[in-house]
C-alpha cells in the first residue's frame, strides 16, 4: 500500500512515500511562503527520484493545520485532486497529531505559534485508546495564551509531558516553573515530519477512517470568542 | 493613565505630521487600523507614516487590488478593505497569513477585519470636523497600542 503524504500546513514543506510501512522517502523542507510554486515540483520529483507514478498511489495524507491558511488550502486541493483522479481515499491529520505520533512519551503536549504569545496546542495520551493504537486525543486542539497552559493541563502535573512543535523552550520553562515534569526533543525530530504523516495516513486508511473529500476541510481554529467582540467598541461611531 | 489620545489637526500638512509621528513612535511588528468616512486623511497619514518608516516610492489605497506590499528597511503591508462585503472574502486573500508576517501593517476601512484580529492593535478614528480640520482618536487593544497612547500624550 502505498500512502504519499503532503504538508503545507507549516513553513516546512513535508513530502514522504511510505509503502506499507516501509519509508521510501521524505522531503522536510523549510520553505517559507514558497509552497505554492514548490509542491508540484517537488512531488514530480520525488515520484521521479523513487521511480513511482501518480497512477501507483493507494492513498494520500494530508496535513490539514492549524497552519497558514494559504498553505493549508495548497496542501489539501493537492491531495483532494489527486485523490479524485485516482479515486483512491484521502485522510487529513492535525498537524498537531502529526509531531505528537513522531514523539516519545505518554502524555504529549505538541505546539504551534499563534504568535503574539498564543499557542495552538493539542493534548495527547499515547495508550489512551483501548481497541486501536491511534493517539488519544485527550484535549482538542485550541488556541491559548502561553501563560494559560499551566492552568490547562493541571490536571497532569505528576505526568511527564513530552513538549513538541514550536515555542516549546518557552512553554517549557513555564511549566518547569510550576512544577510540572516535562521533556524536550532535539532539533531533527521537533517538526510535523513528513514520514510520520505518511504513517498515520496508512494506518487510519486501513483501519477504514478515511475523509470524505467533498467534506475535508482545512482545521481552522477560530479566534477565541473573548477577543472578537471588537466589533461594539470600535466598529460604530 | 490615558487609555486614548485625540488630537485635531489644522490643515492636511498637520495630518501629514501625525502620521511621521505615528511611524516614530510605533514598535514592530504592529497593526494599525484607519477608520474614517471617504476624504478624512486615512490615505494622508499612512503615506506619511509609510515614508517616515523609510519607503520612497508612491503610496495609494490598494482599493482594488487590495493589498499592496512596501519593503523598506521593514516590511510594511497596505491594505484598503472597502470593497469587500463580508469577513469571509478576507480568509479568501489569506488575511490571517498577513498577520502573522513580521511588518507594520495599516488597515484602511477595517470594519470587517474586526472579528479575525488579535488583542492587540492600534486603531485611528478620523472624524472631519471642517473642510480642512479633522479630529484623530487613537485607542486600541494590548501593549502596543498603550505604550503608543503614552508615548503621544508623553510628546504634547
Amino acid at each position: 500500500m502505498l500512502i504519499l503524504g503532503i504538508d503545507t500546513s507549516t513553513d516546512i514543506l513535508g513530502l514522504a512515500l511510505m509503502d506499507s510501512g516501509q519509508l521510501k522517502g521524505e522531503y522536510n523542507l523549510s520553505l517559507k511562503r514558497q509552497h505554492s510554486e514548490k509542491l508540484l515540483p517537488l512531488i514530480e520529483e520525488i515520484f521521479e527520484l523513487l521511480g513511482v507514478e501518480a497512477g501507483d498511489l493507494d492513498g494520500i495524507a494530508v496535513a490539514v493545520g492549524p497552519g497558514s491558511f494559504t498553505g493549508l488550502r495548497i496542501g489539501i486541493t493537492t491531495a483532494k485532486v489527486l485523490g479524485r483522479i485516482f479515486s483512491i481515499p484521502v485522510k487529513g491529520i492535525s498537524t498537531l497529531e502529526i509531531m505528537a505520533a513522531g514523539a516519545e512519551g505518554e502524555y504529549i503536549l505538541p505546539l504551534l505559534d499563534a504568535r503574539r504569545k498564543r499557542v495552538y496546542y493539542s493534548f495527547y495520551q499515547r495508550n489512551g485508546n483501548k481497541d486501536n493504537n491511534f493517539l488519544k486525543e485527550v484535549k482538542k486542539a485550541a488556541s491559548a495564551g502561553i501563560s494559560e497552559l499551566p492552568q490547562i493541563l493541571n490536571e497532569y502535573q505528576n505526568q511527564e509531558i513530552s513538549i513538541i512543535g514550536e515555542k516549546t523552550a518557552e512553554v517549557r520553562e513555564l511549566l518547569v516553573e510550576n512544577n510540572f515534569k516535562t521533556r524536550i526533543f532535539e532539533a531533527e525530530k521537533n517538526l510535523p515530519r513528513a514520514a510520520v504523516l505518511a504513517r498515520l495516513g496508512g494506518d487510519y486508511i486501513c483501519s477504514g477512517q478515511a475523509d470524505d473529500i467533498y467534506q475535508l476541510k482545512p482545521a481552522y481554529l477560530k479566534i477565541p470568542q473573548a477577543e472578537i467582540n471588537w466589533q461594539q467598541k470600535y466598529g460604530s461611531k | 493613565m490615558k487609555s486614548s489620545y485625540s488630537i485635531i489637526t489644522e490643515s492636511p500638512a498637520e495630518t501629514k505630521d501625525f502620521g511621521r509621528e505615528l511611524a516614530e513612535l510605533i514598535e514592530i511588528p504592529t497593526l494599525v487600523l484607519l477608520k474614517g468616512e471617504l476624504g478624512t486623511g486615512k490615505t494622508l497619514i499612512i503615506k506619511a507614516a509609510v515614508s517616515a518608516l523609510g519607503y520612497q516610492g508612491d503610496v495609494t489605497s490598494p482599493t482594488f487590488n487590495l493589498v499592496q506590499e512596501y519593503q523598506a528597511e521593514v516590511e510594511i503591508i497596505h491594505m484598503d478593505l472597502y470593497r469587500l462585503n463580508s469577513s469571509d472574502e478576507l480568509l479568501d486573500i489569506g488575511f490571517e497569513d498577513y498577520l502573522n508576517r513580521n511588518a507594520v501593517i495599516f488597515i484602511e476601512w477595517p470594519e470587517l477585519a474586526l472579528p479575525l484580529i488579535p488583542a492587540d492593535f492600534i486603531f485611528i478614528n478620523l472624524e472631519k470636523i471642517s473642510a480642512e480640520q479633522r479630529k484623530i482618536t487613537v485607542r486600541g487593544e494590548g501593549e502596543q497600542s498603550r505604550l503608543l497612547i503614552e508615548r503621544l500624550n508623553k510628546a504634547c
